[in-house]
C-alpha cells in the first residue's frame, strides 16, 4: 500500500546551527550529540506517534540551514502539512531569519500549512537574546504554535510534536478509518472521502 | 612584522575573489588573512599588467624550499603555498580539484555572480564544507591525479555483477547514476544508458559521502553539482546506508522531485544486495593489498590504469584513507609517486607520445617504469639492481597479469 499518503509530512526550517537536527534526533531517537555535524541538503526521518485520537506517522524533512541551500528549500516544504520554524533563543539573527522563513512560506508555501515556532536552546536561557513574550506574540499574530524547546534537555520536544499532531488531526484533515484499523490522514484539500483516489495526470 | 602562526604550516590553500575577499582558507583566522590575501591578490594584479592582451596570468613563484602556485579562474583565485616536496603538477591538480569542489558545492552560477559583484562575501556560501575541502586536499595530495581515473576496491567479478544485476532489475526512469560506496571505498557505479559518468564527478560524490558523517545517520536527499554532467545546476542524490553497516547507497537524479521514486528503487536494491554485505565488507578490508599478489617478487609497487573504464588500482597504499602496508610506508610512497609524475611528464608532450611511451628512470634505491598507450598506463617500482632487459621482461609479465585481472580490479560495464 502507498504508505506515504498516511504520512504527515513535517519540514523543519531555520538558520544553520539553531538545532533543527538536534530537535529531530531527540524526537525520533531520543539522542543528543553536542558535536553533531551540519546537515547536507536534507535528511528524511520518520516516527510514529500514538495519540489518544489515534496514530500519526510523521515523515520529517530536516533541512540544512546553510545559506546556499536556501533556494532549494521549496522542494522540501512543497508537500508538507506542517512546518517547524526553529530559531536559537540566544541568537537574535536566527529569530529574524525565522520570520523571513514565515514570509516565504506565506508567499510560496502550500496552502493551509500548519506552522509551529520553536525557540530552541532553552537551556541557555541566561544568554537569551529574544524574549519569549516577543516570540509568543509573533506566533499568535500568525496563528502558529509556539514552543520553547531544548534538544539538549528534552524540554518541550515531545510537546511540540504532539501539538502539531493534534492540530493536524483537528484542523485540516479528514480521518478515514481503514480496514486495517490504522488511521489514515489525508489532506482535506486534495482529497475527499468517497472520491476516486487517483488524480489523473495529463501529460 | 610578525609572521602569523598559520604561515608556519607546511601547505596552505587560499581561495578568494577578484576583490580579494576570502572565500575559503585551510588555516588561519579571518583577521590574519585579509591582509595576507590582499597581498597575494596584489601580486597577481601586478603581474597581470605585464600580460595585457595575452591570455595568461601568473602561474607560480618559487624559492629554495617553497612553491607559491596560482590558479586563476574567471572569478575565483586559488593559491597554494607549499613547503613540501610536491611537484608543480600535483599542486596544480590539487588547485583544480579545489575549484571543482567549489563549483560542485555552488554550481558555476557563483562565477556569474562574482563577476557582477566581486566584493560579495562568498565565505558563508561555503559554510559547513571545511571538512570536505580539507579531506579533498589530504587525499589528492597522495593520489595519482595525472591518471584521470578513480580507484574502486577489487572484488570478484561474479560478485560485482550480482550488484549490477540488482541495479539493472530495479531501474527507474529517474535514475541517472548509482553508487555503492563506503566512506573509504567505491564498490560499484551505475550509469544510465546513453549517459557518461566522469571520474571527477565520481570522486566528488565520493568526497561528499566520505567527509560528511551526517549523511551516515539517516537517509538524505541532497543537491550536488557534478560539473562534468552540468555545471549550471544541481542533480539530487538519495543517500542511505544499508542497515547496521558502513555501506552506502547513493542514487542520483536530474529530477529534483524524484526522491520518492529513488527511495523505492533504493529499497528494492537494498533488499537484494543485503546478502552480499559480508562480501562487500570483505572487499573493503582487502585494500591496501600487497604487491606480492602479482607473483613477481622483483616489484615493490605498481599502479595500473585502464582508459576504457577510467579506473586504476594500486598495491600497498590507499589514497582515500592513506592506509599503507609495511612494504610501502607513506613517505616512500610519496617519493615513488613523485617519481611516477616525473617519468610520466614527457608523455604529455606530443613529440614524445605517439600512442606508445616507455620510460625507465634509475634511482639509487629503485627503478621506475612508466608505460603509456592509448588503452592503459602502468607505473611500477623495481629493485635498482636489475639490468634494463630484465626490467622490460618483468614489466611485460606484470602487464599480462594485470590485464588478466582487470575483471576483478575494476567495475566493468
Ligand atoms: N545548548 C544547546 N545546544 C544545542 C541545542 N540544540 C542544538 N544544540 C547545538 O547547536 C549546534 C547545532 O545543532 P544542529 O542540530 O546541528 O543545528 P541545525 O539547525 O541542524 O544546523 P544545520 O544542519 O547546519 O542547519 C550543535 O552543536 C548542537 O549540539 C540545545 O537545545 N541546547
Ligand atoms: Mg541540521
Amino acid at each position: 500500500m502507498d504508505d506515504n499518503s498516511a504520512q504527515a509530512k513535517v519540514v523543519l526550517l531555520g538558520e544553520a546551527g539553531v538545532g533543527k537536527s538536534s530537535i529531530v534526533l531527540r524526537f525520533v531517537a531520543d539522542t543528543y550529540h553536542s558535536d553533531i555535524e551540519p546537515t547536507i541538503g536534507a535528511s528524511f526521518l520518520s516516527k510514529i506517534v500514538n495519540l489518544s485520537e489515534g496514530t500519526i506517522k510523521f515523515g520529517i524533512w530536516d533541512t540544512a540551514g546553510q545559506e546556499r541551500y536556501h533556494s532549494l528549500a521549496r522542494m522540501y516544504y512543497a508537500e508538507a502539512v506542517a512546518a517547524i520554524l526553529v530559531y536559537d533563543i540566544t541568537n537574535r539573527k536566527s529569530y529574524e531569519a525565522m520570520k523571513n522563513w514565515h514570509k516565504e512560506l506565506v508567499e510560496q508555501g502550500p496552502k493551509n500549512l500548519i506552522v509551529a515556532i520553536a525557540g530552541n536552546k532553552e537551556d541557555l536561557v541566561e544568554k537569551e537574546q529574544v524574549e519569549m513574550e516577543e516570540a509568543k506574540s509573533f506566533a499568535e499574530s500568525i496563528g502558529a504554535i509556539y514552543k520553547k524547546t531544548s534538544a539538549k534537555t528534552r524540554y518541550g520536544i515531545e510537546q511540540l510534536f504532539k501539538e502539531i499532531a493534534i492540530k493536524i488531526k483537528d484542523n485540516r484533515s479528514i480521518v478515514t478509518r481503514e480496514k486495517r484499523g490504522s488511521i489514515r490522514v489525508t489532506s482535506a484539500v486534495s482529497q475527499q472521502p468517497g472520491v476516486a483516489k487517483e488524480k489523473k495526470c495529463c501529460s | 612584522m610578525e609572521t602569523p602562526l598559520f604561515l608556519r604550516k607546511k601547505k596552505l590553500f587560499f581561495v578568494f575573489t577578484s576583490a580579494a575577499k576570502p572565500v575559503w582558507t585551510r588555516y588561519g583566522s579571518e583577521t590574519d588573512l585579509s591582509t595576507f590575501i590582499g597581498s597575494l591578490a596584489a601580486i597577481l594584479y601586478k603581474f597581470q599588467n605585464y600580460y595585457t592582451g595575452i591570455q595568461d596570468s601568473l602561474r607560480y613563484l618559487r624559492t629554495a624550499d617553497m612553491y607559491v602556485v596560482f590558479l586563476c579562474t574567471e572569478a575565483l583565485f586559488y593559491v597554494c603555498i607549499s613547503k613540501g616536496k610536491d611537484s608543480l603538477e600535483s599542486l596544480y591538480n590539487q588547485l583544480r580539484m579545489l575549484h571543482t569542489k567549489v563549483i560542485s558545492t555552488l554550481t558555476d552560477n557563483i562565477t556569474t555572480m562574482l563577476i557582477s559583484r566581486p566584493s560579495y562575501d562568498a565565505r558563508n556560501l561555503m559554510g559547513g564544507t571545511h571538512s570536505a575541502l580539507d579531506y579533498l586536499i589530504r587525499t589528492t595530495a597522495v593520489s595519482p591525479s595525472m591518471l584521470d581515473a578513480f580507484m574502486p576496491v577489487p572484488m570478484l567479478a561474479q560478485h560485482r555483477s550480482q550488484i549490477q544485476l540488482s541495479f539493472k532489475s530495479h531501474l527507474d526512469d529517474d535514475l541517472l547514476y548509482g553508487f555503492i560506496m563506503t566512506s573509504t571505498s567505491i564498490i560499484y557505479r551505475y550509469c544510465r544508458k546513453g549517459e557518461n559518468i566522469h571520474h571527477i564527478d565520481t570522486s566528488l560524490l565520493f568526497n561528499m559521502l566520505a567527509s560528511h558523517s551526517s549523511l551516515r545517520s539517516t537517509m538524505s536527499w541532497t543537491p550536488i553539482c557534478l560539473p562534468n554532467f552540468s555545471d549550471k545546476g544541481f542533480v539530487y542524490a538519495y543517500i542511505t546506508f544499508l542497515q547496521d553497516s558502513q555501506v552506502g547507497l547513493a542514487l542520483l537524479s536530474d529530477n529534483s522531485a524524484a526522491f520518492k521514486n529513488l527511495k523505492a528503487c533504493g529499497d528494492a536494491i537494498e533488499t537484494e544486495i543485503r546478502g552480499l554485505l559480508p562480501i562487500i565488507e570483505e572487499s573493503v578490508k582487502s585494500i591496501p593489498y600487497s604487491v606480492s599478489i602479482c607473483g613477481i617478487k622483483e616489484f615493490k609497487h605498481f599502479i595500473y590504469m585502464t582508459k576504457a573504464v577510467d579506473q586504476y588500482t594500486m598495491s600497498g597504499f590507499t589514497p582515500s584513507t592513506r592506509d599503507f602496508l609495511p612494504e610501502m610506508p607513506i613517505d616512500i610512497y610519496k617519493r615513488t609517486l613523485r617519481r611516477y609524475f616525473a617519468a610520466y611528464k614527457l608523455s604529455n608532450i606530443p613529440e614524445f607520445f605517439k600512442g606508445n611511451y616507455t620510460k625507465i628512470d634509475t634511482y639509487k634505491n629503485e627503478q621506475i617504469v612508466a608505460l603509456r598507450t592509448n588503452e592503459y598506463v602502468l607505473f611500477a617500482s623495481l629493485s635498482s639492481m636489475l639490468p634494463a632487459a630484465a626490467v622490460v621482461q618483468l614489466t611485460t609479465q606484470l602487464l599480462r597479469w594485470l590485464k588478466s585481472q582487470e575483471q576483478d580490479f575494476f567495475i566493468m560495464r
